[in-house]
């Protein structure tokens, strides 16, 4: 997993160095080296309806938005004979309600927003995914993603990564300069910080727990930091248990955060939006989030008065935690999967291709870097008028020592759901967290043996 | 023509489309639900015959009794606080002189909502900073109370709601019976000195035994069912507190891919409101027709 951060970080960083393969350009029907043409649309072509199920829903999500329409409006405007047809979901009932139900009918969308990991393991096994290899290499793409790993199965590449992400503390910068601190760098500092946001009336960790997803994040690293970069992959391969006693302590420190109560009471009911809005309204003073969040804080509207005022700062070690303690949660896991069915099916396919053509491309990268402050999935040159914000992001993970994957992309589905509950109890302080762990546990080697 | 009227074969096939959706639509479903819940099914691999092995994990796994037992609330609740106030409610507006139509249809309106907006409705009057369920308690000094994360009222803030919801509905129902029982009777009771206290429970509630005992069985049907209200609301949470069947079969099967384990949940759901509206028909049955 260090490696591709580390990969990350040359990409991002270390411009002066050409990484990008002469790719094809922007939608155009680009030749190959070998002359081939890489997507033609020829008259016989019958029309067809391309649906297309995103997930970019919401002010938050309004620059993404932006940019697959200009993307989709790029290859129709390539391809006469195709009509994208868009159909907006939510993201959490995408993921967990609707897809699924839709794979398991074998009536998926063409092209739909899909997640790395156990989502396409499950999906790719199932013969549900178009495989995309040999098309990445007919478009002259295969070496331009900066990691695909995600999406790779036994060697075969079944989905595309639209960005890269992290996860850190974003902070109110007015609420550190009132409580006199700076951006923590140990936990005792971290700790700190919380104790003096607290007795100045605001809440020190902004949190919205409705969806287990969120806490689940601060957890990840915490885990991450206390049994080391190598132990979330390490449950799923037995290495690593819940009842280490140094999984356990990563759990103890987000009970702590509860008894000491850091986080905003009735959390447990709170939309996913509600945790940025927190630190807007200068409620929280910080708050546990992915990179991709940034795009709300560099947004006019969506930030109001909080506009360059917000901050990020990468979680620090934990004491006694194994390993790298400065190594972050980062990858690249969402982005879109094509259907197993548009294989058979040359008009949809060849608008598939354009599809990929017209969205992973150099330009719509940097658009997303600039506009959606996501973190480019592919490998591009050119960096410049990166927003102050982002720029915080990039100097944190410049400092990293390596990257660790999210625990819901390695776990499978029952031990994302049992641990997913056992966090929530947590935070309704309502659990034994031991108890809990062993029952996770206990899960996990029962789905570890099903194999 | 008559001849051909007389045929029963001909009503036959007249029936015959209709009995075919109803076959295609309902049926096939049902079938298929019993067929796979018998079956270790992840949703997108073939099924593998596994006998009653989901039905035993059913009755082993305590998150599916306490689903059960919510939708056992759901039922109480119905019963137990909404139906007499459903009949309150009835009685006082076929009362009322002026204004019925207006009362009808106030009451009636919270029905013909869609439940996601009176899930978010709701949502915003449990809001713990700001709702206006908090705001008001706290002019009587009363805590922040966290309605909808606190496992202790979060179950009865859903069944709240859901009453809120569907009071309307069945008043409407009851409504009908009472100003269909015939204006003489009720008259002669007033001339014989009856008090209105004395005319609805003697004379009025009574009359609409039938009324009442379908209004409870359509109750707890729908308590049966219950799924979108707590969807919207909390997904079940916290931590699955206030998980009904449906949303626990929901979750087991879209969100861990057990398909196999969703559908004999389905089953269960389905024999258990057969039973238990059957019981209740059971119950009741000595109702005579009643006839003015």
């Amino acid at each position: 997993m260090k490696k591709i951060l580390l990969s990350l970080m040359m990409v991002l960083f270390l411009s002066s160095i050409v990484l990008a393969a002469c790719g094809t350009e922007n939608g155009t029907e680009e030749g190959n080296e070998d002359g081939t043409e890489v997507v033609k649309e020829t008259d016989e072509m019958e029309p067809v309806t391309i649906t297309l199920r995103h997930t970019q829903i919401g002010e938050g999500k309004e620059n993404r938005l932006n940019l697959l329409e200009d993307a989709v409006a790029d290859a129709e405007s390539k391809m006469k004979n195709a009509t994208y047809e868009f159909e907006a979901v939510d993201g959490e009932v995408n993921r967990f309600d609707k897809l699924p139900a839709e794979m398991a009918a074998g009536n998926q969308p063409d092209i739909f927003d899909l997640f790395g990991g156990a989502d396409t393991i499950r999906y790719a096994k199932a013969e549900r995914l178009l495989p995309l290899s040999e098309i990445l290499d007919e478009l002259g793409l295969t070496d331009q993603f900066i990691e695909l790993g995600e999406f790779t199965i036994d060697g075969e590449i079944y989905g595309l990564p639209i960005g890269g992400f992290t996860e850190g503390y974003f902070y109110s910068k007015p609420i550190f300069e009132e409580l006199g601190v700076e951006p923590p760098t140990t936990w005792a500092e971290l700790e700190d910080i919380a104790v003096k946001a607290k007795e100045a009336g605001y809440v020190p960790f902004a949190m919205a727990a409705k969806g287990a997803w969120v806490p689940m994040m601060t957890m990840n690293t915490l885990v991450g930091h206390s049994a080391g970069p190598d132990s979330i992959q390490g449950l799923v391969e037995g290495t690593t248990k819940w009842t280490d006693p140094e999984v356990v302590a990563a759990f103890e420190y987000l009970e702590g955060f509860v008894e000491k109560e850091y986080l905003k009471q009735g959390s447990l009911g709170l939309d996913y939006g509600e945790q940025r809005n927190q630190l807007i309204t200068g409620e929280a003073a910080m708050m546990f989030d992915g990179s991709w969040t940034s795009s709300v804080f560099t947004d006019p509207e969506q930030a109001g008065d909080m506009l360059g005022d917000v901050g990020y700062f990468a979680m620090p070690g934990v004491p006694n935690g194994v390993g790298d303690q400065s190594a972050v949660n980062a990858g690249f896991s969402n982005g879109y999967g094509f259907s197993s069915t548009i294989a058979d099916d040359e008009g949809k396919l060849a608008a598939v291709k354009q599809f990929i053509q017209s969205l992973y491309n150099d330009e719509m990268q940097k658009r997303g870097l600039i506009e959606d402050k996501l973190l480019p999935s592919m490998k591009i040159e050119d960096l410049s008028g990166v927003d102050p914000l982002m720029s915080e992001i990039i100097d944190v993970m410049n400092l990293a020592g390596g990257a660790f994957p999210t625990i819901d992309g390695v776990v499978q589905a029952e031990v994302n759901t049992v641990l997913g509950e056992g966090i929530q109890r947590i935070l309704g302080n309502d659990v034994d967290v031991k108890e809990m762990l062993e029952e996770v546990q206990e899960v996990q080697e029962k789905v570890n043996q099903e194999g | 023509m008559n001849k051909t009227f007389k045929n029963p074969l001909v009503y036959i096939l007249f029936l015959l489309p209709t009995i075919l959706f109803y076959f295609i639509f309902m049926g096939v479903p049902v079938f298929q639900a019993f067929y796979y819940g018998f079956t270790d099914w992840d949703g997108l691999n073939p099924p593998v015959f596994n006998g009653i092995e989901n039905f035993k994990e059913a009755f082993g796994d305590s998150d599916f009794w306490l689903s059960v037992l919510n939708n056992v609330y759901f039922i109480l609740f119905s019963v137990v606080v909404q139906l007499p106030i459903i009949l309150v409610l009835a009685l006082l507006i076929s009362n009322v002189k002026r204004l019925k139509g207006f009362y009808k249809t106030a009451v009636f309106v919270p029905s013909i909502l869609s439940t996601a907006v009176i899930g978010i409705l709701w949502g915003f009057i449990y809001e713990p900073d700001s709702g206006l369920l908090n705001q008001f308690l706290a002019i009587f000094g009363i805590e922040k109370i966290y309605w909808l994360s606190d496992k202790s009222t979060a179950m009865i803030s859903i069944l709240i709601t859901n009453a809120w919801q569907w009071t309307g509905f069945y008043v409407v129902l009851m409504l009908a019976a009472i100003l269909g029982i015939p204006k003489d009777l009720l008259e002669q009771a007033e001339i014989d000195g009856a008090t209105n206290w004395q005319k609805s429970t003697k004379i009025i509630i009574p009359l609409i035994r039938p009324i009442i005992i379908v209004v409870m069985l359509l109750s707890i049907a729908g308590a049966m069912k219950a799924l979108d209200i707590v969807w919207v609301m909390t997904e079940g949470g916290p931590f699955g507190t206030t998980d009904v069947m449906a949303t626990y079969m929901i979750k087991e099967a879209f969100r861990e891919y057990q398909y196999g384990y969703g559908n004999a949940i389905s089953v269960l759901i389905f024999i258990f409101t057969l039973v238990i509206t059957g019981l209740f028909q059971w119950i009741t049955k000595n109702n005579e027709r009643i006839e003015y």
